[in-house]
């Protein structure tokens, strides 16, 4: 359909309250115009082992990860990311509202490149959003594939 | 009162006296000198003759009196004072009696020499006899002899008329006079007869043939040649011309005649008493001899005679079958051959006691002519001539060799059965037929506190209380007549009672003895029975307690031989696990052991044995009776001896009740696994979903104020600031949940703990977020460095207090916190203290409540969980923590905390 679509940021969230914040504030910082919104991790598997992906002109610059995921949990996608040989490089933060320290060990374990919580409070979530942008996006050095 | 010719003769002279006292006094000259022309008997020797009398009366055979002595003494004195005045010019003692100083007078009234002289020879007799011996006897009689024979003369002279016989002195009419003369003789025949056994006397008095010649000689020469002086001096006193010559040789004459027919008749008589005594040995030999016969056909006895220096002279058939000698061996040796030489003076002993004691007799060994020893009794009696003289003893000797033998060994067992009695462990007593003790042993004088002579003759009730005695004697009764052993009977406890009326409980075993009169006597060994009932009733009291132990703890105990295989088993044991007897074996324990478990329990049995290990094993067995599966817990060792197994001691607990409740507790463990996984996950969700709603709140709220915030009023704005706060307050509620869930699930991960860094951490936490112009003064006194917990929570509970002492006292001007430890009811406790608003005490049952708070929002902020965190950390630490505090005084936190490495 659209050929050589170019997809910055894939983001893997089902709660389209906390998407369409996270997104408003990439944009509000002009960040990131391309990103891809997942909303299961049925949906993100499918994505990324399925024709779809093969549309698309280059990989991801970043996913970001929620972990309590309808239908396939975060922590799945997680693994089925990062064994795979193509896309074990992209950086993954995950962004989810889970302090558990188990979560947060486990994601670590499977090779999540960052782990940020989810603050509830509106002003602190946007600002985080910003940095985590700022971050990924402009300062973080990929590897080269 | 016996009659005794001495003291007759004193009485006699004495009577005399009277007579011859009275003449003078009254002028009778018979009574003084019988006839005018003999002299008189003068008062001095009336005196004279009445002392000699005197002592004659009082003597009585034995050792004078002090006062015969001091007479005979005087007497004697006098009499040579007299005789010496003849002679010397000396003070006159005869003018005591008269007043007459008329020469003539006074020589008249002196006594004359002659009888001065018999008195001197008498006294001294007298003195002679005084003492008992032997020997001055005879010198007295010697006196006695020459004493006599001057009256003798005198009275020949008076009866004849021939003065010389009785004066020196006739023209001075000093003489004998007659009746002095008889006193004498009387007095010296007195004398004779102080002792009539001894010398002159005893042969006169005495049974011998000398003694009866001598009695009917003696008066006719005594009596008649006076006859005859008497008949002369009479009939020729007309005749002045016959002289002296004529009437000695008529005197003579006359005196041949009758001598001659005394002596022929004294012939007649020996004659005929010697031909009486002929008969008599001849009688006397043959009764010897056959006396002889007899003796020497006696065999049983050894008959021996000796003489006086034991000598044998006689000896029988029996002595020869006894001794083993015969006659001709033996005859004129010494008995003392037949002695064993160490009763060395032996034979000489009982020879002389023999005599001393007129027989003796001794029990002892003897020896025979072949050296071997035989034992005797034998009776040694002297033989006594006719005149009692010892001549020689018999012997007369029974062989009771035999009869030693058997008494020896008579003794000798009676003396082992006393050994035996005393040696036993029991207390004997032995009783006859009336019930008296015969004998006791030591130990029953011991038992009983009676002495053994105490025992002795009582009857046995003395040893039983007194409520038992009646049918004690009939049990008695009863056992004489069907006596028989009866050994001690357990069952049947009898009561014992010492001397102090002490009761204790005995044994008693019986065994009728029968003596050698075939009379029975019951023996009775008694054995105090005190300590070992005490025994049995604690042994008793311990199994029962053991069987209650076992009960109590289910368990059954068993005892198992390794060699057979038997088993022995508690009460317990056949009760808990349904079997019927306490006897069974290894294959009977095994036997009922759950199928399943059978060889693993074995193999670890048979392990166990071989590596000297404690077995225990928990498995299953039915039980032998219900059939039911039973849990048990089978613990025992093993004893050995060396490496050979002896025994398997062990108990075997029914554990079914805990395996069941243990499967229960795993199965709520189970359970409570599950309902925590539950919870995780439930709080899992609360985080994640309940956050992002409110997330979701306060995102759009501010989005709603960004993008349409010009369209809303003031009002509008102050609602969704209002709808933001509380978003914030609930998230805030929800990470103290999550925290409080959290802590409750984990385990305590423990180490030291350094305190003092915890709460200075905290401060400066806390101090960080305040206001720059806060003055805070904090006080953190040294704290102990050896806590043990886990630092993480620690560091929560610690952050939670500092927090709310920070916030607590916010209104200060200047806050004061003070850390510390301090001591109460002994245990260590720290506090932190602050002097902020404090709270009322009477709500401190909900300090520690879950979102439970004192003080309002707008005040304090909080969500009411900080406490109830610390409160949860610290009773984890198995600690105890709680709060003092006034309203406005500021308030006081302590906590222990107790955990420990192990």
């Amino acid at each position: 359909m659209i050929a050589q679509e170019y997809i910055e940021v894939i983001y893997i969230e089902d709660n389209m309250a906390d998407a369409e914040l996270a997104i408003d504030s990439f944009q509000e910082h002009r960040m990131a115009n391309r990103i891809h919104l997942l909303e299961d991790g049925q949906e993100a598997l499918d994505f990324f082992f399925g024709e779809r992906f093969k549309e698309l002109s280059a990989l991801p610059k970043l996913i970001i990860l929620d972990l309590k995921l309808p239908k396939v949990d975060g922590l799945e996608v997680l693994t089925e990311l990062k064994k795979s040989v193509l896309f074990k490089d992209i950086p993954i933060v995950i962004l989810t509202s889970s302090n558990e320290d188990s979560d947060i060990r486990k994601a670590y374990e499977l090779g999540a490149n960052s782990y940020i919580v989810k603050p509830v409070n509106f002003a602190k979530f946007t600002e985080t959003i910003k940095q985590l942008g700022l971050y990924w996006l402009l300062l973080n050095k990929p590897k080269k594939s | 009162m016996k009659f005794k010719t001495v003291s007759f003769s004193g009485w006699l002279v004495l009577i005399l006296c009277s007579f011859v006292s009275l003449g003078w006094w009254l002028q009778i000259t018979f009574f003084v000198s019988i006839k005018d022309n003999l002299p008189a008997t003068t008062l001095t020797t009336t005196c004279m003759l009445v002392s000699l009398g005197i002592i004659l009366i009082r003597k009585n055979g034995g050792v004078a009196d002090k006062l015969s002595l001091f007479l005979s003494y005087t007497t004697i004195i006098v009499a040579i004072w007299i005789l010496l005045e003849y002679k010397i010019q000396l003070p006159k003692i005869e003018n005591i009696f008269t007043t007459s100083h008329d020469f003539k007078t006074e020589l008249s009234q002196r006594p004359s020499p002659r009888t001065l002289i018999t008195v001197i020879i008498a006294g001294l007799a007298l003195l002679l006899t005084s003492y008992k011996k032997n020997k001055q006897y005879s010198y007295a009689h010697i006196l006695c002899f020459i004493g006599i024979s001057i009256p003798w003369a005198a009275i020949y002279g008076h009866l004849s008329f021939f003065s010389p016989f009785y004066t020196s002195m006739p023209s001075l009419g000093v003489g004998m006079s007659p009746i002095t003369s008889i006193c004498m003789i009387i007095i010296f025949i007195g004398i004779f007869n102080a002792d009539p056994k001894i010398g002159l006397p005893g042969l006169l008095l005495g049974p011998t043939l000398g003694g009866k010649i001598m009695r009917i000689v003696l008066p006719a020469v005594l009596l008649l040649p006076l006859l005859f002086s008497w008949y002369i001096g009479y009939s020729f006193l007309h005749y002045d011309n016959v002289n002296t010559e004529l009437r000695v040789i008529l005197s003579l004459a006359l005196l041949s005649l009758i001598t001659s027919l005394l002596v022929i008749y004294t012939g007649y008589i020996i004659t005929q008493k010697d031909e009486e005594k002929n008969q008599l040995v001849i009688a006397l030999k043959e009764s010897e001899e056959r006396y002889k016969q007899v003796v020497n056909e006696i065999s049983d006895y050894s008959i021996i005679r000796l003489d006086l220096a034991g000598k044998v002279d006689l000896w029988n058939k029996g002595a020869t079958r006894i001794t083993g000698y015969d006659a001709n061996d033996i005859l004129q040796k010494p008995f003392s051959l037949l002695y064993p030489k160490h009763y060395n003076g032996k034979p000489r002993e009982l020879l002389k006691s023999a005599l001393a004691n007129g027989k003796v007799t001794d029990v002892g060994w003897r020896v025979r002519k072949d050296g071997s020893n035989y034992w005797v009794n034998t009776v040694i009696s002297p033989l006594y001539d006719t005149e009692q003289a010892p001549i020689g003893f018999v012997e007369v000797t029974q062989d009771l060799t035999e009869r030693k033998k058997t008494e020896e060994k008579l003794i000798a067992s009676e003396k082992k059965f006393k050994n035996l009695l005393h040696s036993t462990p029991d207390a004997m007593v032995i009783v006859n037929q009336n019930g008296k003790i015969t004998y006791c042993n030591h130990l029953a004088s011991k038992m009983f506190g009676y002495t053994q002579e105490q025992f002795i003759g009582e009857p046995i009730e003395m040893l039983i209380p007194e409520r038992y005695q009646k049918i004690h004697m009939q049990h008695l009764a009863e056992y004489l007549k069907h006596p028989k052993a009866r050994m001690m009977d357990n069952n049947l406890t009898l009561l014992g009672i010492t001397k102090e009326q002490k009761e204790f409980p005995v044994e008693v075993s019986l065994s009728p003895i029968y003596t050698e009169e075939n009379e029975i006597q019951i023996a009775a060994s008694i054995r105090d029975i005190t300590e070992r009932i005490k025994k049995e009733n604690e042994r008793q009291e311990y199994f029962k307690n053991m069987e209650i132990s076992q009960k109590l703890g289910k368990m059954g105990y068993y005892e198992i031989d390794l060699d057979s295989e038997n088993a022995t088993l508690s009460d317990n044991y056949i009760s808990l696990f349904g079997l019927n007897s306490n006897q069974s074996s290894i294959a009977g324990m095994s036997g009922h052991v759950y199928a399943e478990d059978y060889l693993a329990v074995n193999k670890k049995f048979h392990d166990s044995i071989l590596h000297h290990q404690f077995f225990q094993a928990d498995y299953r067995v039915n039980n032998a009776q219900s059939g039911e599966v039973q849990y048990v817990r089978n613990n025992c060792y093993f004893t050995y001896d060396k490496n050979r197994p002896l025994k398997a001691i062990g108990l075997k607990q029914d554990i079914t009740e805990q395996k069941i409740n243990e499967q229960r507790i795993n199965k709520l463990n189970a359970e409570l696994i599950k309902t925590n996984k539950e919870l995780e996950a439930f709080s899992y969700s609360v985080s994640h979903d309940l956050r992002a709603p409110l997330r979701a709140i306060t995102g759009f709220s501010n989005k709603l104020l960004k993008k349409q915030g010009h369209q809303l009023n003031t009002e509008g704005k102050r609602l969704l600031d209002i709808i933001v706060k509380n978003t914030v307050q609930m998230d805030r509620l929800i990470d103290d949940i999550l925290a409080f869930s959290r802590i409750s699930r984990e385990n305590l991960s423990l180490s030291k703990v350094n305190l003092t860094q915890l709460f200075k951490m905290a401060y400066d936490t806390h101090k960080s977020l305040e206001p720059e112009n806060r003055q805070i003064k904090f006080t953190l006194k040294p704290l102990p460095d050896d806590v043990v917990g886990d630092s993480v929570m620690l560091q929560q509970a610690i952050t939670n207090l500092m927090s709310n002492a920070i916030k607590y006292s916010r209104p200060r001007q200047e806050s004061l916190i003070e850390v510390g430890h301090t001591n109460v009811n002994n245990e260590r406790t720290f506090y932190i203290k602050d002097n902020g608003v404090g709270f009322d005490m009477r709500h401190k049952n909900k300090l520690f409540g879950v979102f439970q708070r004192l003080h309002s929002e707008k005040d304090f902020e909080g969500t009411g969980v900080g406490l109830a965190i610390c409160q949860l950390i610290i009773h984890k630490h198995r600690g105890e923590i709680w709060g003092e505090s006034e309203p406005d005084k500021g308030a006081i936190f302590y906590f222990t905390i107790k955990t420990n490495l192990k």
